[in-house]
């Protein structure tokens, strides 16, 4: 195996471990923006990193034009589809849960019901 | 005129880097789906310099490597506020100024601050970008990261103010 397929495999595998990062925090995080921040470390690092990989394997050749069309793309699309999910949140009422009301929902899961908690 | 060549050229560009194939059938395929689509994009108004920004071309890959380094930057401190404990994990709102003129400049900000991970950008006002931030370090890293210059913008403004709902 040369040292192009080695460096390749790396890429790939180091993208595919931010791709379940992304997919572990979307479990972790509290509420739905940041829940947003979490599933972007997929879109963009994990897949350009694994977009990388494929380049390296893929060399000179056509397939290497086609694999940077995909990330152009992706990386112009994605953020605007967050963008919409997170106005389209915002506009059906649902706030982001601010530094504040994560230290009631703490209190509130220790000792009692919040207002704070159910907003 | 001058949009119309260079989008029948980024067409063709784009037809013989995805098709890579050479037969006369297939090239003549290739002319007649390049010209159906700018029919339908002349007959639709929708060629200009906003919808098909050549004058930004030049300036889009020296913007996109520094972008590369911000994504890889944020990426790895989101990575680690994932397996971070209950102080990782602070949301803000935040409003990030926008000097840009244009809306095809505003929307080139505000896509990129949703492309680094740990921002989102929640609404477009006139001069300012409400952002959602993970945590005050990653609003602050933000602010004075320098993206409200970095972000290439066409010359010619548009005849409307930005930030109006289009």
């Amino acid at each position: 195996m040369g040292i192009l397929e080695i460096a390749a495999y790396v890429l790939v595998f180091t993208g595919a471990f931010f791709c379940l990062v992304g997919a572990i925090g979307v479990l972790r995080f509290p509420d739905v923006y940041s829940r947003m921040h979490s599933a972007g470390i997929t879109d963009t690092i994990g897949a350009l990193l694994i977009l990388l990989g494929l380049a390296l394997l893929a060399g000179w050749t056509l397939a290497l034009a086609k694999l940077v069309f995909i990330l152009v793309f992706l990386w112009m699309t994605s953020p605007t589809a967050t963008h919409a999910l997170a106005k389209a949140a915002k506009h059906g009422g649902v706030y982001p849960k601010l530094a504040d009301d994560l230290a009631g929902d703490v209190a509130a899961t220790t000792t009692t019901e919040t207002p704070s908690s159910k907003a | 005129m001058k949009q119309t060549v260079l989008l029948v050229i980024a067409l063709a560009v784009l037809w013989i880097t995805l098709s890579g194939h050479f037969a006369p059938l297939l090239i003549a395929f290739g002319i007649g789906s390049i010209a159906f689509v700018t029919w339908i994009a002349n007959r639709m108004h929708v060629i200009d310099g906003e919808s098909y920004p050549f004058g930004l071309v030049a300036r889009l890959p020296g913007y996109w490597l520094w972008l590369v380094k911000e994504i890889v930057k944020s990426s790895i401190d989101t990575t680690r506020r994932v397996f971070g404990g209950a102080d990782a994990v602070k949301p803000v709102v935040f409003e990030a100024p926008a000097s840009q003129q244009t809306d095809l400049g505003l929307v080139i900000h505000a896509n990129s601050i949703t492309l680094t991970p740990g921002t989102v950008s929640l609404e477009l006002k006139p001069h300012t970008i409400s952002v959602h931030a993970l945590h005050p370090d990653v609003a602050r890293d933000a602010l004075e990261g320098g993206m409200d210059k970095a972000v290439p913008e066409p010359r010619k403004a548009t005849d409307h103010s930005p930030g109006e709902p289009g």
